[in-house]
């Protein structure tokens, strides 16, 4: 386990609200390797966003952190305190956002913005920032790069805004990249051209990728290892593969059913999970999947542990995998023949 | 035959852009476009950000008039009926669940507005009609009395869909419905829209950019590019055999769910631009099942 990027042991985030405590984020594990895309899935609300940010150190207000290790390429990162996080952050761990206009300054221009960040972190001349900026432009597939740096975000569309945040994220040559949700607000076509982009980037620069997204089409595409998240934990994870060619949690076949796609005859009910995303405050108890779980019973109530090999492939429900495998096929079954 | 409810025909569009630099310029929005939505009919309309979709669902709705060309509701210009008209016959449904209801409002009072605005039935009867309206999309008549930001993002558009059926439309126009909702909620919304159709015999258009969402709920399938129809046809012929290679892009941009196939390679040149540009539209008429 050396050979990790990201090694986090029982991350555990919890914010105070007015209604009580809110345990966004529970003992969740997760282990990136170099060169490695890891995705996180999930539907709204599951503490995706939250689970990155406080990998960062980037915490919402009232939020309290708590983790058994936190280790960045062999540094312990709750040692390293606000400043050290802080360089860390610029240098060698680089985050994009989903909305690209709030993390891009309005009234700095793209140059200004891409040229800040890599002095703010190494001594090199503003020459040879502005250097790496144009190169680093043209890379994301930006035409005119020159020209772009003196221009301001609001002259970019969207597509290309989102290449300047990637292009962002790269100026100092990160060993890891956070990605959250980075290409959902963008047209389909851009949005795979973003991604190939991202990919080939990561494969050139050996970059370690989490990929936070709850397009589970991209995720099938493009993911090494899947962690997927319900309300606060890890429901399941493991490689690819597992993951998609025999999930054994029933939310993740529950998430997986739900897509439309030409299996399901067209113009009838598809597949969905009854129900929301439970609220966190104040704590569940048991399977926090219970109550839209159509194969809950009575000892679902009690604390249940992801189960099955770290390396492989885990899941946290009472059933066994023999079981959950024959209800994955039955689901498949019930979609072609329905 | 079914009749043709609504007919559009030869719309172009252009809005003026605020004058800047260049100075004032207007911006060609729509180019031409002609199409004809038959009663029960699910049209789809699909293509890129800035392609014109959102801006024809409103000239459909009488929200925006049009530089020129003429829209049809049941053979007469809409431009010759009033707002209060229109809106008793097509009703629509917006992307975001967020923006589109009043945050200041109960839900009751968002859901029953349309019938004080039309000043139909008492108020006793308004909240009584409002109450059905949840229960009809399958909301607990509990939450009469909530606010917007007490609701999850499906409930909300539960209650937009509740609000724009209360009117009883045969049109409901929905622009981007689901886009903004998990898959798990999508799938309940979807399942909704389709029972709520066969029960009110509605008419749909649905504007999306996701190509699954229309392949599994449209019957037919506008393909819009730069302003254009540049594909019209059934939904089946549209998704297995395209002809237009704008819509033949879309198809292959999509990120369907395929384990391990990697990211479709979206090598958009100039050269491909400009075939797109040039190609002549693929336009197949409505022909009765
Ligand atoms: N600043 C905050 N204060 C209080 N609660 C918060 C705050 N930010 C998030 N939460 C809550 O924490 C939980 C996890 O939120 P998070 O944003 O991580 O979800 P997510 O999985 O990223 O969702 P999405 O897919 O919508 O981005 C939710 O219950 C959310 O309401
Ligand atoms: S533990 Fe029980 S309720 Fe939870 S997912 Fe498994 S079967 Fe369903
Ligand atoms: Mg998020």
């Amino acid at each position: 386990m050396d050979s990790m990027l990201l090694d986090i042991e029982k991350l555990n985030v919890t914010i105070d609200t007015a209604a009580g405590p809110l345990k966004a984020v529970q003992n969740v594990s997760l282990r990136v390797a170099k060169g490695e895309t890891f995705c996180i899935v999930g539907e709204s609300g599951c503490g995706k966003s939250i689970t990155a940010l406080s990998l960062m150190g980037l915490m919402p207000k009232r939020a309290k952190r708590r983790a058994e290790r936190m280790m960045f390429d062999g540094t312990d990162m709750t040692t390293l305190g606000e400043s050290g996080m802080r360089r860390l952050r610029g240098n060698r761990i680089s985050m994009i956002f989903q909305e690209p206009m709030t993390s891009l300054n309005p009234v700095f221009t793209i140059g200004q913005q891409l040229t800040d960040v890599m002095r703010a972190h190494s001594r090199v001349s503003l020459a040879e920032a502005r250097e790496r900026a144009a190169f680093l432009l043209n890379k994301v597939g930006i035409t005119n790069a020159r020209e772009r740096l003196g221009q301001f975000p609001h002259e970019l569309s969207g597509g290309l805004r989102q290449r300047v945040m990637i292009a962002m994220a790269l100026m100092c040559s990160p060993d890891l990249m956070i990605a959250d949700e980075p290409t959902t607000a963008l047209d389909v076509t851009i949005q795979a051209e973003l991604l190939r982009l991202l990919r080939d980037l990561q494969q050139e620069f050996e970059m370690g990728l989490v990929l936070i997204t709850h397009d589970l089409g991209i995720v099938s595409r493009i993911a090494d290892r899947i962690a997927v998240m319900y309300a606060g934990q890890i429901v399941e994870d493991g490689t690819a593969d597992e993951i998609f060619g025999n999930p054994l949690h029933p939310y993740t076949q529950g998430l997986i059913a739900c897509i439309p796609s030409p299996d399901h005859p067209r113009m009838q009910h598809l597949p969905s999970i009854p129900g929301t995303v439970p609220p966190l405050i104040g704590g569940l108890k048991g399977c926090h999947f219970r109550e839209r779980c159509p194969y809950a019973m009575p000892s679902c109530m009690e604390e249940i542990e992801l189960k099955g090999h770290e390396a492989a492939h885990r899941y946290r429900c009472i059933l066994p995998a023999q079981t959950s495998a024959a209800h994955a096929k039955m689901a498949q079954g019930e979609q072609v023949h329905a | 035959m079914p009749e043709v409810v609504l007919n559009v025909s030869n719309i172009s569009h252009f809005y003026r852009a605020a004058s800047g630099f260049w100075g004032r310029r207007s911006v060609r929005a729509l180019d031409d476009v002609s199409l004809k939505i038959h009663r029960g009919e699910i049209v789809g309309i699909v293509g890129e950000s800035g392609s014109g979709k959102t801006t024809i669902s409103k000239i459909m709705m009488g929200l925006l008039t049009p530089t020129s060309g003429t829209v049809e509701l049941d053979g007469r210009s809409i431009s010759e009926q009033s707002r209060r008209d229109i809106a008793r016959r097509i009703q629509f449904v917006f992307q975001d669940p967020y923006a589109s209801l009043n945050p200041r409002q109960s839900i009751g009072r968002i859901i029953s507005q349309p019938l004080k605005v039309h000043g139909i039935g008492t108020s006793v009867e308004q909240a009584k009609a409002a109450r059905e309206a949840l229960d009809v999309v399958g909301l607990s008549s509990r939450i009469f009395d909530a606010y917007p930001n007490q609701l999850s993002g499906g409930q909300r558009q539960r209650v937009a869909i509740a609000r724009a059926l209360i009117l009883k439309p045969d049109i409901l126009i929905c622009d981007e419905p689901t886009s903004a909702l998990d898959v798990s909620v999508q799938s309940q919304v979807l399942n909704l829209l389709l029972d709520l159709r066969k029960e009110f015999d509605l008419t749909y258009v649905m504007v999306s950019h996701n190509l699954s969402v229309i392949e599994h709920m449209a019957s037919r399938v506008a393909v819009m590019y730069l302003g254009r129809i540049v594909e019209l046809n059934v939904s089946e012929a549209i998704f297995s055999a395209p002809v237009h290679p704008y819509t033949k892009l879309l198809l292959d941009s999509a990120m369907t769910v395929a384990p391990g196939a990697g990211i479709p390679d979206m090598r958009i040149t100039e050269e491909l631009r400009e075939n797109l540009r040039q190609h002549p539209p693929a336009i197949t008429s409505f022909t009765p099942a």
